[in-house]
């Protein structure tokens, strides 16, 4: 990801580990997507892990949709929820949580743009590049979720 | 009855450390050690890989400086196949190397130590990282995450991927650079210049208000090693190995870097996956020496570029001699980040920087290979060795970061015994026991921090185990 020449309204970003089965999931939903979506003011972007460096593209978009697998749902289940920017993050440095990446957004003078975070709950973490077979039956879904936040 | 502090995990660096703190039944502390828990095994699992691979399987040793490695790497494997590279590759990867020179200084300054330069020592916890920062300082906030993002940026535009891009191989590297990607990069040097020099003069003076850190921080006498130009200079891609003593005198000059081994040894400790280079004429470990920033800019004679040789003469009248404090590493970084911007700058305007001709191609031709340059944290060697078909036999990698490992250690306990009071232990005590590790910057991959609330939890224990007191923050 280019973070320093990213300017969009509207910014999707898969996030996670690729080599590790369903934490892929966000890269996967990525590639679904820029199939299906063609707005030039739309942009779709992939990274291991949000880091500082996405707080400018953040902060210039309008609405950004974060992408990740989770631990805290059953295998399969979708879940998109609204994030607030939180000032005092309880979160890793070398893996910002969204909240957190929103609050540095708007410190460094930029908007705070309307945010959502869609997560499923992963089935396996294995050594792998493949989805398991319940999260890959999910991805449609994850794709009709971005599309209907984009046209709120 | 003695008793002993760990703190565990060490925030605000790469990688995953801890460090243990021993006292003696008056409180007072008898010794200090810095332990890295991480075991990683690339030297091993590289064997049996053809040198094709070594470049790309090498940069994963880390996320944070994969480039250096890249550079390492890919000169060893030059002289596997005993090519010399074109002109315009050695620009190239000199270019990438830089970028990453500032990208990751900018990290280390900015996002892990300039929190306690912004807040003390003993600021409020929950405040002294990059948001916290960001909410009282947004510009300054805003420097380092740009700064930052143009060396990644200059990275990507040249590898294609910020991180781990497999782009300097054995004989050059893969792409050459057009000509409107060049004009890019050279648009964006400016801003980064403006960005390093406010943060130079702001930390000039906020150095009054850290004067007891900068004499106690690893303030002690070492030799200092790195690369320096033909001419003595500033160097971070070739050149010779140079050793300095305290006093600033040359200990061993123009050596090769394939003859390292001349030089250092490494030995082994039973509390650390770290092993311990030295300098072998002065044995274990009275052969201490440190490497990186401070060292590169104790041992060259000069930087070469208009700005980066203002800003060090300044540095320089810090001390008659080398300067020691190991604070002033963060003054170094700042002072390298200007020089690598001015130097990515006259890269650029080279004629033949966007010359096609940008790799050698070769077969086998030498079973040995020793490829040596400059890390951010210092001084990286890899040295392999390859059967005649090319597959990797051996590999022996003394990473930049290990060389301070003695004086890391040496300095911990002197910041204990400075600041560590055992009858009462407070968080700012133990901040700066971490903060003298953050002044080299280590890189053990994989960084821990916690923004806002950092788990801790520190217990003293007597010698038979019993939990006496203890510290906890969730």
């Amino acid at each position: 990801m280019n973070c320093g020449e990213i300017d969009a309204r509207v910014l999707i970003i898969g996030y996670g580990n690729p080599l590790r089965g369903d934490d892929g999931l966000g890269w996967h939903a990525a590639e679904a997507l820029r199939k299906v979506l063609d707005d030039p003011s739309i942009r779709i972007d992939t990274c291991h892990q949000l880091v500082p460096e996405l707080a400018e593209p953040v902060g210039r978009a309008d609405l950004v949709i974060f992408i990740d697998a989770c631990c805290d749902r059953p295998p399969g289940e979708l879940g998109c929820r609204p994030v607030q920017a939180t000032g005092t993050a309880q979160s890793m440095f070398h893996h910002l949580d969204a909240g957190a990446l929103l609050a540095l957004a708007a410190y460094i003078g930029g908007k705070t743009p309307r945010a959502y975070v869609i997560t499923v709950g992963a089935e396996s973490f294995d050594y792998t590049e493949q989805l398991s077979a319940t999260v890959a039956a999910v991805v449609p879904r994850v794709v009709e979720t971005v599309r209907r936040l984009i046209h709120a | 009855m003695s008793r002993q502090i760990t703190i565990n995990p060490v925030t605000r660096i790469e990688g995953h450390g801890k460090i243990t703190i021993h006292l003696d039944d008056r409180g007072r502390v008898t010794d200090a050690f810095f332990h890295v828990t991480q075991f990683r095994g690339f030297e091993k699992f590289c064997e049996g890989r053809p040198l094709s691979e070594m470049p790309s399987l090498m940069a994963r040793t880390c996320g944070i400086c994969p480039v250096s490695h890249l550079m390492a790497a890919s000169k060893a494997c030059d002289q596997l196949l005993a090519v010399k590279i074109p002109a315009t590759a050695e620009k190239l990867r000199r270019l990438m190397n830089l970028a990453q020179l500032t990208q990751s200084h900018a990290l280390a300054f900015f996002h892990l130590s300039a929190p306690d330069f912004y807040f003390g020592m003993d600021g409020d916890i929950s405040q002294r990282n990059i948001l916290g920062i960001a909410a009282k300082d947004p510009q300054l906030a805003r420097d380092g995450i740009r700064l930052r993002a143009i060396g990644q940026i200059i990275i990507e535009m040249l590898g294609g991927k910020r991180i781990h891009p497999a782009w300097a191989v054995p004989g050059g590297v893969g792409e050459p650079l057009s000509v409107e990607k060049r004009d890019k990069m050279l648009a964006m040097l400016p801003e980064a210049m403006e960005i390093a020099e406010r943060a130079l003069g702001w930390f000039k003076r906020k150095l009054k208000d850290f004067a007891e850190e900068a004499r106690t921080f690893a303030n002690f006498p070492t030799m200092f090693m790195g690369l320096v130009t033909p001419e003595g200079g500033l160097e971070h891609y070739d050149g010779f190995l140079r050793i300095v003593d305290a006093k600033g005198n040359i200990v061993e000059d123009k050596v090769p870097t394939d003859r390292y081994q001349d030089l250092i040894a490494e030995a082994v400790e039973p509390y650390s996956y770290m092993k311990f280079p030295y300098y072998k004429k002065q044995g274990y470990p009275n052969g201490i020496y440190r490497t990186g920033p401070l060292a590169r800019l104790n041992i060259c004679d000069h930087c070469g570029t208009p700005k980066a040789d203002q800003a060090w003469a300044e540095f320089r009248e810090l001390e008659r001699g080398a300067v020691l404090s190991s604070f002033h590493y963060h003054y170094a970084r700042l002072i390298e980040i200007i020089f690598a911007i001015e130097k990515m700058a006259e890269l650029l305007n080279s004629p033949d920087i966007t010359s096609k001709n940008c790799r050698a191609r070769a077969r086998v031709n030498a079973y040995e290979g020793i490829g040596v340059s400059e890390a951010p944290r210092g001084t990286l060697i890899h040295h392999y060795k390859c059967n005649e078909d090319g597959v990797i036999t051996w590999g022996n990698l003394v990473i930049a970061t290990g060389h301070n490992n003695l004086a890391m250690n040496r300095g911990v306990l002197q910041v204990a015994k400075h600041f560590v009071d055992g009858e009462k232990l407070q968080e700012g005590m133990l901040n700066r026991v971490e903060a003298v590790i953050r002044c080299y910057d280590p890189c053990l991959s994989c960084a821990t921090h916690a923004v806002g609330q950092m788990p801790l939890h520190i217990q003293l224990v007597r010698s038979g185990g019993e939990v006496v007191d203890e510290l906890r923050r969730d």
